[in-house]
């Protein structure tokens, strides 16, 4: 019942990550439910006008991105998408019978989509955790997806918007994600340790 | 090879767990971007797809791409193309950056006030109806769409990139600014002799004995046609480079002639009254082909001398007249005139002096001879997607035209009615411009500015809506070059990146908005099948030129054209008198004298003693490339480059910052110094560097070339008459 909980609340955050990174409702973001989830003590607002066109400077455009959210841009000097690092992702989602929904027309490592992978992942460990199911095959495909690809990039990523951005909200969740990213890091380090 | 993926054996795994979700489940499915893997109909092996390079450049390769799981992997020169002859150049390797770039612009945004650089994402649904409803307002106030005014330039010569001048005629009557900022000086000269620019064959360059490069770098500007020359050099012929700076090329050549700039004019016809005297000119073929060589001949004894033109020019006598008769002597020779040398006040006047020298020696009609500056004779397209009408009820009788190198100025005097919303596509005034802070200035004044581009240029960052636009890999269209002979199709090679559209996608969305908010208000056709449209772009002229029955054939490859790759060769001039014109009654009508004339370019400025250029270099187009990580890692801030003596008197050493002012504006750049440019002058490379307020063009001043009004409307820009004072900056 613990790892159900557990599993839940990893999955709800993903979750929220991922629906911020694709841009849903993002007039009226939110952040409470995150800080919800994660029992952080950060202040609730909402997102103001400001912050709104701030997320776009970060991570949308017109112009250069400020905090671009690719894999790739973080794993190479060459600013850069659709190159080898994008499609080491795109084999993961494979593996997983998974594509992106636009395929060739988005990176795969966008970020909201490789957090979309993520609370994939976690759902179907949750799925076979509910039927009391062997769940060791998913959550080393979890882990190995998590420590090749998410944590890899995703505090880098974090540390440059929390320098660039001139908005609380929007350093305020990549502060959340930076640290759920290292709490979830620190988790899995202690499952593996214990198998 | 394909590789197909079992759809059974995933899906067995989907649906299990779909299945269990039919239950409660505290992990319910939720799937937004991703989704189950399917077999595609997509081929996930290695294909290759015909591309052509559509920038404005002589070369306009043929390009393979090779395509990966639906991902450009790899793009070549086609071999086909014997003129691209296998390899593209620098900027065409770095194509995948622009197309992978994350920097690229994906959605349509908004601004919240021009400049503020404060954007939103909206979809294509709300640009396109606040677009129409601003031309149905618009309409309505003025009772005219003559307020809506686009400005469309060379960024994509694709055919069917002309869409959206077709749009704007399908909704009433535009003002378009009209005009051309590149060559018109030089095509009204070249049509004054000939009547219109025709050149030949860059591949047969190898016939030529005698090749002057006149103000032409074309190992930077057109490598390919490098090739062509060299090989006539290995059978001989000898390269003879003419320019104020000694450039790439010219430090390939067996000569190079360091001239006065804006003096080439009195160099020609210094040549041409040495060619007179030593009688080296073929009256046989003057005979026969020209009119009003008498009247040449007259001002060339009264008035041009070899002492003359050493005086004007700089060019000793001695190597103004050993020129001449290697020139007049070589047979052929060919002279290719770059267009630089037209963008002066008199620059018109110097093309028509060195076309002369070609007729006078009997070198035009011949292959390996000639004038060289462009040609049109491959464009004979039917531009069917700029063939609309206007709807029934439109105001006003006709377009109105306004002056593309006078846009600040024109945008804001038009009255009558007066302009209210701007359309930039394949274009960036903001940079582009003579004084490009005018533009953003007289932008400011406008209702609605709308800019359809790939990157954020200064011209996307005074705009209100950005629609973002697909690189050329991304959709299907045919291309020519204005230099070589060749067609080639586009293929499209990948799905468009994002919610990116072309010009055409843009301009069909945009007319079926228009109807559904107001039926009949345009006439521009919905056409989803874009093969439809290229059938309509090509007529039995085209088709019998290179030799094919339909396009579809281009699937092969790239065709060059079977006939008339000797530019007059029939001696079927089409001037009025049919005849090559030294004594041109057409350039007396447009003002100008009747016979090439020597006229001086603007004086050189007292209170600024340098005068600049801002040259083309080989790593950038105008507003593109430079901007990639690739470009700017080479070279990441605009410079100047000075002589030693100017860098001597003041006191600069290299890398030193200067501010280089005038009277228009302004850059603050480091000096680069080099003795390839004349102590006199001062040169920057004509390129946007992202973010970098110091643009080339801050200090040219709107100032017309002498020619350009017949055959493009307007004049051009003398973008090399302007003069600079430089001082330096302490840090």
């Amino acid at each position: 019942m613990e790892k159900i909980k557990l599993l839940h609340y990893l999955w709800m955050s993903y979750h929220s990550f991922s629906d911020y990174y694709q841009q849903k409702n993002i007039r009226n973001f939110n952040i409470t439910p995150i800080n919800n989830y994660l029992n952080a003590h950060y202040d609730n607002c909402y997102f103001s006008d400001d912050d709104y066109f701030e997320y776009f400077r970060l991570f949308v455009g017109p112009d250069r991105l400020a905090a671009a959210p690719f894999e790739s841009v973080y794993k190479t000097n060459m600013r850069l998408t659709m190159q080898e690092d994008t499609l080491r992702v795109r084999k993961c989602y494979e593996k997983a019978g998974l594509m992106v929904k636009e395929k060739n027309t988005v990176p795969d490592d966008h970020l909201g989509i490789e957090l979309e992978f993520a609370c994939y992942l976690i759902g179907q460990i949750g799925r076979l955790e509910e039927k009391n199911e062997n769940t060791t095959l998913i959550e080393q495909e979890y882990f190995s997806f998590f420590k090749e690809h998410l944590l890899s990039w995703v505090p880098q990523h974090c540390e440059e918007i929390i320098n660039v951005s001139s908005s609380k909200s929007c350093v305020q969740i990549a502060k959340m994600l930076n640290v759920f990213i290292k709490k979830e890091a620190q988790r899995i380090c202690q499952e593996e340790f214990h198998e | 090879m394909n590789k197909k993926i079992s759809r059974r054996t995933f899906l067995k795994g989907g649906m299990a767990t779909i299945g269990l979700a039919a239950c409660s489940s505290l992990f319910p499915f939720s799937f937004d971007k991703l989704t189950l893997l399917e077999a595609s109909e997509e081929n996930t092996g290695e294909m290759t797809f015909l591309n052509a390079c559509p920038r404005d450049c002589y070369d306009t390769c043929s390009i393979i791409s090779t395509v990966k799981d639906g991902v450009l992997k790899a793009i070549n020169g086609n071999p086909a193309n014997t003129y691209t002859n296998g390899h593209v150049c620098a900027k065409g390797y770095s194509y995948t950056r622009r197309v992978y770039s994350p920097d690229r612009i994906k959605y349509p945004m908004r601004q919240k006030g021009r400049g503020s650089g404060k954007w939103e994402r909206i979809s294509w649904d709300e640009a396109y109806t606040q677009i129409a409803k601003e031309i149905l307002r618009i309409k309505h106030e003025y009772g005219s769409t003559l307020p809506i005014c686009y400005n469309i330039g060379t960024g994509s010569m694709e055919i069917l990139h002309n869409a959206p001048k077709g749009f704007f005629a399908s909704i009433g009557y535009p003002t378009i600014a009209a005009g051309d900022p590149c060559w018109p000086a030089g095509m009204d000269a070249q049509s004054f002799d000939m009547g219109t620019i025709y050149c030949n064959d860059p591949e047969t360059f190898v016939n030529s004995k005698y090749i002057i490069l006149w103000g032409q770098n074309a190992a930077w500007t057109s490598i390919h046609s490098m090739h062509f020359i060299d090989k006539a050099r290995k059978a001989g012929a000898k390269l003879v480079v003419i320019d104020p700076v000694l450039t790439s090329t010219a430090s390939r050549a067996d000569e190079y002639i360091q001239i006065k700039p804006a003096s080439d004019g009195a160099l020609a016809l210094g040549m041409a009254r040495h060619i007179l005297d030593k009688k080296l000119y073929d009256a046989d073929w003057l005979e026969k082909n020209a009119i009003g060589t008498e009247d040449f001949f007259q001002y060339l004894t009264n008035e041009v001398s070899l002492e003359w033109a050493e005086k004007e020019s700089g060019v000793p006598k001695k190597v103004i007249a050993r020129l001449a008769e290697e020139y007049a002597t070589a047979k052929p020779a060919n002279i290719w005139i770059g267009y630089g040398i037209q963008r002066h006040t008199n620059g018109g006047q110097m093309v028509r002096s060195i076309d002369a020298l070609a007729a006078l020696t009997g070198n035009i009609g011949k292959s390996g001879g000639g004038a060289q500056y462009g040609q049109l004779q491959t464009w004979g397209f039917n531009y069917n997607t700029t063939l609309q009408k206007p709807p029934a009820n439109s105001g006003g009788t006709k377009p109105r035209n306004i002056d593309i190198n006078n846009f600040a100025h024109d945008i804001v005097a038009t009255q009558d009615p007066p302009i209210k919303m701007i359309w930039f596509a394949s274009r960036s005034a903001v940079s582009q411009d003579p004084d490009p802070e005018k533009t953003r200035q007289a932008l400011k004044k406008m209702d609605l500015v709308v800019t359809c581009d790939q990157f954020m240029t200064p011209t996307v960052a005074m705009s209100d809506i950005v629609l973002p636009v697909t690189t050329f890999f991304e959709s299907l269209g045919v291309n020519v070059s204005y230099w070589q002979y060749w067609l080639s199709l586009n293929e499209k090679a990948i799905k468009p990146m994002y919610e990116t559209k072309d010009d055409l996608q843009i301009a069909m969305d945009l007319s079926k908005k228009l109807n559904e908010l107001e039926p009949g208000s345009c006439t521009f056709p919905v056409i989803s099948n874009r093969e439809d449209w290229l059938d309509k772009e090509f007529n039995p002229d085209v088709y019998k030129l290179f030799g094919i029955s339909d396009w579809r054939e281009l699937r092969k490859g790239p065709v060059k054209a079977k006939t008339g790759l000797v530019a007059w060769q029939d001696g079927k001039f089409e001037t009025p008198s049919k005849k090559y014109e030294f004594h041109s009654e057409l350039a007396k009508k447009y003002k100008h004298p009747a016979i090439p004339s020597y006229l001086p370019c603007v004086p050189q400025s007292k209170k600024y003693p340098l005068r600049y250029f801002s040259s083309h270099w080989p790593i950038g187009t105008n507003v593109q490339f430079q901007n990639l990580d690739w470009m700017s890692a080479i070279q990441k801030e605009p410079f100047l480059e000075i002589h030693p003596l100017t860098a001597q008197k003041y006191a600069l050493k290299e890398g030193d910052k200067v501010k280089a002012y005038n009277d228009i504006g302004s850059i603050t750049v480091p000096v680069h110094i080099t003795s390839t440019v004349p102590p006199d002058m001062a040169i920057t490379y004509a390129a946007w560097y992202k973010d970098n307020p110091n643009l080339a063009n801050n200090l040219v001043k709107v100032r017309n070339t002498d020619m350009g009004s017949m055959k493009l409307n307007y004049p051009g820009t003398a973008f090399h008459d302007n003069f600079i004072e430089i001082k330096k900056i302490n840090n």
